[in-house]
């Protein structure tokens, strides 16, 4: 599945408003939840795994990737991202604070595999990482996402 | 420059949570740490979590683990000890 594929239109917000990494998560979550492609269930893993384990989810400086195992709780492979209006804080001792949220779900090990790369290799380009920091129109985050796609 | 040759036995191989416990090893030290894996034509960052996930390791993999400054040895003994606890 292409990066372009799994993250919708109507997946991405931008300039969103949460107090922490728990409401942050939660948004990111619903905008999933919403559309019956994840349960509830998957996000409380997620943040469930966070407060066992530490935020290893923030996998570069200001991004986290909110994620759990398929058998928490995804009907589809599918990803949203939210950025947010003031960057919160996950404790991570390098990444902090975190200002754009992946929430990846995937149905399989396989089946998020390719996006997952796109995803990464968006990642390593500075460039189409700021918009992703400061876009304020959608549009503008899905002309990166489809460049990588 | 130290390098040495692992394979990976963990579950799921290098996925978030041991590459970001990889890269949180490797940034204690001041040697650059340079990882590449057989089949993938490419050399990551052993810092950079997103560099070592681009690698796709998984369990069974060979990678080789490059170490390259003043403290390479020990730096190189801590990543080694890290990868034979299979990221407990």
């Amino acid at each position: 599945m292409l990066l372009n594929e799994m993250l919708l239109i109507d997946r991405i917000k931008v300039n969103v408003e949460a107090k922490g990494w728990e409401e942050a998560i939660d948004i990111g979550g619903n905008l999933l939840i919403d559309q019956a492609l994840i349960e509830k269930s998957y996000i409380e893993a997620v943040k469930q795994t966070l407060r066992s384990l530490g935020p290893y989810i923030v996998l570069a400086p200001g991004i986290a990737i909110s994620h759990s195992r398929p058998e928490n709780g995804v009907h589809k492979t599918c990803m949203s991202l939210i950025q947010l209006k003031e960057p919160v804080e996950f404790g991570h001792d390098t990444n902090d604070p975190v200002k754009v949220i992946f929430t990846l779900a995937t149905t399989d090990k396989e089946a998020h595999l390719q996006s997952l790369r796109q995803l990464m290799s968006l990642m390593m380009v500075s460039e189409d990482l700021e918009v992703l920091f400061t876009a304020k129109d959608v549009d503008d985050i899905i002309e990166v996402i489809n460049k990588h796609s | 420059m130290i390098t040495k040759k692992f394979v990976i036995k963990n579950e799921h191989g290098l996925h978030a949570r041991p590459a970001s416990l990889f890269c949180s090893m490797a940034s204690k030290f001041k040697s650059d740490i340079k990882v590449k894996r057989e089949g993938k034509n490419m050399e990551a960052n052993g810092k950079s979590v997103i560099s070592i996930l681009m690698l796709e390791i998984y369990p069974g993999s060979i990678i080789e683990i490059s170490a390259n400054g003043v403290d390479e040895v020990i730096t190189l003994n801590a990543i080694t000890a890290l990868i034979n606890s299979n990221f407990e």
